[in-house]
């Protein structure tokens, strides 16, 4: 036994939240870390002083990502539906223009002229039109929504307009 | 670490080197000799900081390279327990914020409560659960302001004791007795925590 090892644990104890600060190191008080090195006590003591401030020292969670994407993902959502919406008209508008466009191509006197080149919602469009075959016969195609289904004419409650002249020979009605 | 080379140009491995500051062990003690006869203590120290017992002997790994880097460092034979006690306890320390590091840094949260780890827990969950860190920054906020912003400024913004004493406008001793008496004061209140499953 050395001097170093004469210090007791209530001579130390009030030196331990100094070493847990890294004020007091081996170099300048070599007699408390001896008694230290010895102590089970005491070094549980300092022990806990480090804890405690690796606790204090932790920074604040961060917020998960997960929670951010929980945060958000209504707006999300929502933006997506816009979006989507908004694919879905400029789509169906321009379907409605070329079907247009391909009916008013083959211009007739007989036939109601139609604005086709006019994407405005108020623009007329087709409810039926006669599509000749090469066989003679005539499909009947009518709109459902956002399709064209073939219809028997006997169906038909009116004429539909024959598109006399024209090379495709399509007849619309509106 | 390299191997130390011999005049003979024969490698022999670091634990069977002779110590190399002179006098500071008995004169055929060498650092392995040193580290059998420590590692009891030593394992003991890390004990006090990591509950698993696979981090324990990670950590007493990086105490034993530590000894034979530093061993230059010791001023005095008579300290070479001392100085070891704080190798230990430094090496469990920067285990435990390596280790909560890399779980915040993988998953932006803090560690799971129910990691796995010896006893169903993290290594340093036991240390860093949410339970000792909500019971942590009640017990500082009731301290003293003028404890509690000493505290904050060391151990938050790890500033100096210099540096908080001008920032504060108090000299130095007093930065000191403010950190004393708040650390003692956090330890106090939070002996059952910190103490009571160590």
């Amino acid at each position: 036994m050395n001097h170093l090892e004469t210090m007791t644990c209530a001579e130390a104890e009030p030196l331990l939240p100094l070493v847990a600060d890294g004020a007091i190191d081996p170099d300048n008080d070599p007699a408390l870390f001896s008694h230290l090195a010895g102590c089970p006590d005491c070094q549980r003591m300092v022990a806990s002083h480090d804890l405690i401030a690796l606790a204090i020292a932790r920074p604040q969670a961060t917020a998960p990502r997960r929670a951010t994407v929980k945060r958000f993902w209504p707006l999300a959502a929502a933006a997506c539906l816009v979006l989507a919406a908004g694919f879905w008209l400029l789509a169906h508008d321009r379907g409605t223009t070329y079907l247009q466009t391909s009916v008013a191509a083959k211009p007739s006197a007989s036939v109601t002229p139609v604005a086709v080149a006019d994407s405005r919602p108020t623009v007329r469009e087709p409810e039926v039109i006669a599509v000749p075959r090469a066989d003679g016969t005539v499909t009947y195609l009518v709109r459902q929504g956002d399709v064209w289904m073939p219809i028997d004419p006997s169906a038909l409650d009116g004429p539909v307009q024959s598109a006399h002249g024209s090379g495709s020979g399509v007849q619309v009605r509106y | 670490m390299d191997p130390k080379v011999s005049p003979k140009g024969e490698q022999t491995s670091p634990l069977k080197m002779e110590a190399t500051a002179p006098a500071l062990f008995a004169s055929s003690e060498t650092v392995a000799d040193l580290l059998t006869r420590e590692e009891g203590g030593v394992r003991r120290v890390i004990g006090f900081y990591l509950h698993d017992h696979a981090a324990v002997d990670d950590v007493w790994q990086e105490v034993s390279l530590r000894v034979l880097r530093r061993l230059h460092t010791l001023q005095h034979q008579a300290a070479v327990r001392g100085w070891l006690y704080q190798i230990a306890r430094n090496a469990s320390m920067d285990w435990l914020r390596r280790c909560d590091r890399a779980i915040v840094r993988t998953t932006g949260e803090l560690p799971d409560p129910v990691a796995s780890g010896q006893d169903g827990r993290a290594p340093s969950e036991g240390v860093l659960s949410e339970e000792r860190i909500t019971a942590v920054r009640k017990a500082l906020a009731t301290l003293p302001p003028s404890q509690r912003e000493a505290i904050r400024l060391r151990i938050e913004d790890g500033l100096d004791h210099s540096e908080i004493a001008s920032r504060l406008g108090i000299n130095r001793q007093a930065v000191e007795v403010r950190l004393c008496k708040g650390r003692a004061a956090l330890r106090e209140r939070l002996v059952d925590i910190f103490e009571g499953n160590l």
